[in-house]
């Protein structure tokens, strides 16, 4: 798995929220591993827990109502869940950073990008502030402006001195998330973790800022965990790709050997739901995601299910090893193991 | 069946803007400029395009909702360009429009039974005992269930939001819809279901659709012919078809070479990578000639001067475009 060490990975993670309604189940075991150097795609539908994932690795989980259950997050050695505060900083501050999903929002609309990049670059991996500073009595000398256009010139955004002088609201939706991503490579980060970064742009837009990913990982080198709910953008980027479902890990596999020959049968009816280019026929799931106050018993897919047995009613189906790296969570194949 | 339901001749709408001092100034949007376009009885025609590009404004500009600054339009043969009071009522109730954003189209404060009845509270003086028999024929339609009836919409998920915008657009038999990226809030699995829907509905009850949207890959499925836009302009036609085996204008190319797709059958379909360099210019202020030249990689001189003629490459296949004329 991976080009060797494993710089994430994520154990028995259990993630519930407390609302008004009762206990809302939302992570259910989720295992997950990001090899060094390696592009990980998380994909799944609207509200699988995709963000929440992201979240609880980022430590901006709103707690409450979030709680963390049960599991561990381990980040390059440390187990991220049970950091202090301080400690987890220092870890993570340096280390890991995050390309947020809509560029619209955010981004201070008050600040200039300059001040804004400006801020991040003078602040970066510090934690105190001497109260002259903090004031704005002091400045610290720094060349914090002129190191800003050069990450804007990284990104390839052009005349990048007139653009650390523009607001956001005078930039294009491919244009601030390129201002986002050059903030994201500050510091150079081992782990970036993309929660859906081009989501709300258009395609054109979205294959330069694709590409301009790509090639920043293979710079930098990079280990990206990418959230996507298209597995068209996942194809082109991820070397692996964890398919979820229902706040649980459906299936994993290399990206070709999850798009050609899917396993489990969420995976198939997601794939097959993709209207295609050549124009097979394409077909939807059945029903809808399920409840998470009151998941359905055994797999959470099982009402969904085309494939069901008797006993996905009733046990949860373990990630379980199919051959070439690939783990399935189905009760298809823990009766059968390797094949 | 291959008669024209509908034509627009040299379509434009202009949205106008105070600007300078005391609002003296007047800046012109053209959001929609010179659209000739073309839609057959019981065909679905696809009109693609980037966000900001018109393609909703053309489709609310066809049926009438926004008021053409010029041009021509043509329903059945009747010019409806500049009908207004009870005669436009009359076309209209054969022109119906599905909104992209389920959620905001349906009033929250409604029931089902409300929404999807106000249509036929306008037109028709039904009793109520026949209007909840017609509403209950609609949900029915959609593929509902009739205990849906007395539901809002917070307590339906997207897609069923969106059966219930499909069951209002039904109620009146219209022959046309609009259909305003009807999917792209949903998701996939949940897309197809839609799109399985409303290709039954056509079939079923003869419709013709105007299918709006920037997935090329859902158009490639459902449309027969398709119109591709840029910063307000149709800059080519063709069938579905012809468009994806030979796209000619350069930025049709480019929008094909950028779909991501799942498999390497799919690869061999669109054509070579092109990336476009810069953005969308503002449609405030576009540049003089060719609206796409800032940004096409095959641009002549002659690009950056003059608005490129139309030019007919075969069979329904038009093109604006310098290279082709």
């Amino acid at each position: 798995m991976g080009l060797g060490n494993t710089i994430l990975s994520i154990e028995g993670l259990k993630v519930h929220f407390d609302t008004m309604d009762g206990t809302s189940r939302v992570l259910d075991d989720v295992e997950l591993s990001v090899g060094e150097g390696e592009v990980v795609g998380l994909v799944g539908e609207t509200g699988c827990g995709k963000s929440v994932t992201a979240k609880t690795i980022l430590r901006s989980l709103p707690v409450p109502p979030g709680r963390i259950i049960d599991g561990e997050i381990l980040f390059l050695g440390n187990n991220l869940l049970e950091l202090s505060r301080e400690e987890g900083h220092q870890v993570m501050s340096k280390k890991m950073s995050y390309i947020p999903q809509d560029p619209m929002t955010s981004l201070n609309p008050v600040f200039t990008v300059g001040e804004e990049m400006g801020d991040l670059i003078r602040w970066h991996g510090r934690r105190r502030v001497g109260p002259l500073e903090f004031m704005g009595l002091r400045r610290r000398h720094d060349n914090s402006l002129a190191k800003a256009v050069e990450l804007l010139d990284r990104v390839k955004i052009p005349a990048s001195r007139e653009i650390i002088k523009r607001y956001p609201v005078e930039l294009s939706g491919g244009m601030r998330q390129r201002v986002l991503i050059a903030m994201a490579l500050i510091g150079h980060p081992s782990l970036l973790i993309a929660d859906e970064p081009t989501t709300a742009l258009d395609v054109t837009i979205q294959k330069g800022i694709l590409e301009l990913i790509e090639e920043k990982v293979k710079e930098e080198e990079l280990s990206v965990l990418y959230i996507t709910h298209n597995l068209g953008v996942a194809r082109r980027l991820c070397d692996r790709i964890y398919v979820m479902y229902a706040g649980t890990i459906a299936e994993t596999a290399k990206t070709e050997d999850l798009l050609d020959n899917p396993r489990h049968p969420y995976t198939s009816g997601l794939i097959s739901s993709i209207p295609k280019l050549t124009g097979d026929e394409f077909k939807g799931i059945d029903g809808r995601i399920p409840d998470y106050i009151d998941p359905p018993s055994g797999c959470r897919f099982h009402p969904r299910c085309p494939e069901v047995m008797e006993i996905c009613k009733q046990e949860k189906p373990e990630l379980v090893k199919v051959g070439g790296g690939r783990l399935v969570a189905c009760h298809l194949f823990s009766t059968r193991g390797e094949s | 069946m291959n008669q024209l339901l509908m034509k627009t001749e040299g379509l434009c709408k202009y949205f106008f803007r105070d600007s300078g001092l005391l609002g003296r100034e007047q800046k012109v949007l053209k959001a929609v400029d010179t659209a000739d376009l073309e839609v057959k009885h019981g065909e679905t025609l696809a009109l693609v395009g980037e966000s900001g590009s018109g393609k909703t404004t053309l489709g609310k500009t066809m049926i009438r909702i926004y008021k053409p600054t010029k041009g021509k339009i043509w329903f059945e043969g009747d010019e409806i360009c500049s009908v207004e009071g009870d005669r436009l009522r009359h076309y209209r109730r054969y022109m119906q429009m599905v909104f992209q954003d389920p959620t905001s189209a349906l009033n929250p404060r409604k029931t089902v039974l409300d929404i999807i009845s106000l249509p036929l509270r306008t037109y028709q003086n039904l009793p109520r005992t026949e209007l909840r028999e017609r509403v209950k024929e609609l949900l029915e339609m959609v593929e509902l269930p009739p205990d849906f009836l007395y539901r809002y919409p917070h307590a339906l998920s997207a897609g069923q939001k969106q059966r219930v915008g499909i069951a209002r657009a039904l109620a009146l038999n219209p022959k046309l819809i609009v259909l305003d990226e009807p999917t792209s809030a949903l998701d996939v699995s949940v897309q197809a279901k839609i799109l399985a829907l409303l290709e039954r509905l056509r079939r079923e009850f003869q419709l013709t659709y105007i299918y709006i949207s920037h997935d090329l890959s859902v158009v490639k499925n459902i449309s027969d012919r398709t119109a591709v836009m840029y910063l307000g302009q149709i800059v080519e036609s063709a069938l579905t078809d012809n468009l994806f085996e030979s796209p000619l204008h350069p930025y049709t190319r480019a929008l094909l070479s950028a779909i991501p797709i799942i498999s390497a059958e799919e690869q061999e379909v669109i054509p070579e990578e092109i990336t476009l360099v810069g953005e969308i210019p503002s449609p405030l202020d576009v540049p003089p000639g060719c609206n796409f030249a800032s940004r096409c990689q095959e641009k002549m001189p002659i690009c950056e001067a003059d608005e490129p003629p139309l030019a007919k490459v075969g069979n329904d296949h038009y093109v604006w475009c310098h290279r082709y004329s």
